[in-house]
């Protein structure tokens, strides 16, 4: 897709009036790490004017309820995320991860320093070590709770050659995700903390291959730490990696094309 | 454990509205109670064009207002204001719903629309959101009668530019070309007035 033929579906794209594949294809032009000539530019200025039909209507005031069903919501829930799902997923992933590798380092020191001191009092590095291996532990006793695609994702954004790639929300949509990605692994795992459970729906994800049909691809799933989860299906990667993944809200169980497209983003590098 | 405070309020509505997103984000339960102040009438507003159900529109406000809080640390001013921000999820749920809600009245046909306790809107808004919304709908007006009906099948409905030309009867060009110079003067009739707020 050129700029110009962005700028010409921009209208479109900020009112949500594109199909799936369209705004998918106009959100990874937009992604595309090449000198546009103001289509950022011109999105914004379409979410603007988009953003002023609501004012069309006068204002009505909602029932008395709904505040108090807002507050009760809230305050059963923790303190907003911090900025950045990349952030957010990947900095706890690497302290897990870090976890992990502390415990085996500080176990197998321990282990050695036992050995070397049969019977004799511990060193201070065998306390240090000792105390580690225990907060490590009480990390990956937490870990244990996290589920085993959190386990995956976490073991594939350790291996070499793995990206964290943005998918971005599309048509003004409000979400946001990050696909993990290696190519040689041909594994790509979806995270968000951005997608609340809508009841009586699913978030599907797509795999798209330039201009054919996107591909299903399986389903982000809630995880107990409030993020949603999943993998693409593997069988989808063993050919070659796609030019782009997706997440579409569908009714419950899926659907056999998106409807609703949420993020996308281009994968392959 | 501090409660995170309020921070000052600076002068004028697109500033005021950025810092209580801001302390929003940091925990203070206050500051979305501000927001939901300003901004519920337009969010119900739109739920209830797109829904026609109080109900089911209240369900979204409620909805929007949560998610605002859950997601008020991605807030991100370059994608546009505050209000715009808020109509934008008010709208994308009520679509969502509706189009859940009109999968399962397929199954149904013939059922109707939850019928609208008799209350009406109720007038809160102050002088210069009115002014706002005259504008707003003076621009509409001002738009060739199909460019707005494409506009507002596209906006109030969530219809594609595909199910609008489905619906129309229109070739898909045609209305493709319709959105696209729709906006445009849209855009030029809504332009902030010198001096005023965007």
């Amino acid at each position: 897709m050129t700029c110009a033929e962005f700028q010409e579906q921009v209208a479109a794209l900020a009112l949500g009036a594109l199909d799936s594949e369209e705004a998918a294809a106009c959100q990874a032009h937009l992604a595309e790490p090449v000198a546009h000539t103001g289509c950022a530019e011109a999105l914004a200025r379409a979410n603007a004017t988009t953003g002023r039909l609501a004012d069309a209507l006068p204002p009505v005031r909602p029932g008395d309820a709904v505040w108090r069903g807002i507050e009760a919501r809230i305050g059963a829930e923790a303190a907003p995320p911090s900025r950045g799902a990349l952030r957010e997923t990947v900095a706890w992933a690497l302290a897990a991860a870090a976890a992990v590798a502390l415990y085996i380092t500080a176990s197998a020191r321990v282990d050695a320093e036992k050995r070397a001191e049969q019977g004799v009092v511990m060193t201070d590095q065998a306390r240090e070590s000792e105390a580690a291996r225990q907060r490590c532990r009480i990390e990956l006793e937490s870990l244990r709770g996290a589920g085993e695609m959190e386990r995956e994702a976490i073991a594939l954004l350790a291996q070499p050659g793995t990206r964290a790639v943005s998918l971005a929300p599309v048509a003004g949509a409000p979400h946001r995700a990050t696909a993990i990605v290696n190519a040689a692994a041909k594994r790509a795992i979806v995270v968000s903390s951005a997608m609340p459970a809508v009841e009586g729906k699913d978030y599907q994800l797509w795999v798209i291959r330039g201009q054919k049909a996107p591909q299903p691809a399986g389903f982000l799933r809630p995880t107990a730490r409030g993020l949603s989860i999943g993998e693409i299906d593997r069988k989808l990667l063993e050919a070659a990696m796609p030019e782009q993944l997706a997440v579409s809200l569908e009714p419950a169980g899926g659907a056999p094309t998106p409807t609703t497209v949420l993020v996308a983003g281009p994968v392959k590098s | 454990m501090t409660v995170p405070r309020p921070s000052a309020a600076p002068a004028g509505p697109p500033a005021r509205d950025r810092a209580l997103v801001a302390d929003a984000a940091r925990g203070v339960a206050a500051a979305l109670r501000a927001l939901y102040d300003r901004h519920a009438g337009r969010a119900m507003a739109i739920a209830l064009r797109i829904l026609r159900s109080r109900t089911e529109a209240e369900d979204v406000v409620q909805d929007t207002f949560v998610e605002i809080w859950r997601r008020a640390a991605d807030y991100d001013e370059a994608r546009g204001g505050v209000p715009a921000w808020v109509a934008t999820i008010a709208r994308t749920r009520a679509i969502d719903r509706r189009r859940s809600r009109d999968s399962a009245a397929r199954a149904t046909a013939g059922a109707k629309a939850e019928p609208e306790p008799d209350r009406g809107p109720e007038p809160i808004e102050l002088a210069e959101k009115r002014q706002d919304r005259e504008r707003v709908a003076e621009a509409l007006a001002a738009l060739p009668a199909e460019q707005r009906t494409a506009v507002e099948l596209a906006y109030f409905e969530g219809l594609t530019q595909r199910e609008i030309a489905a619906r129309t009867g229109d070739p898909l060009g045609t209305v493709k070309t319709r959105v696209r110079l729709a906006l445009v003067k849209l855009a030029n009739l809504l332009a902030p007035v010198e001096g005023g707020s965007a």
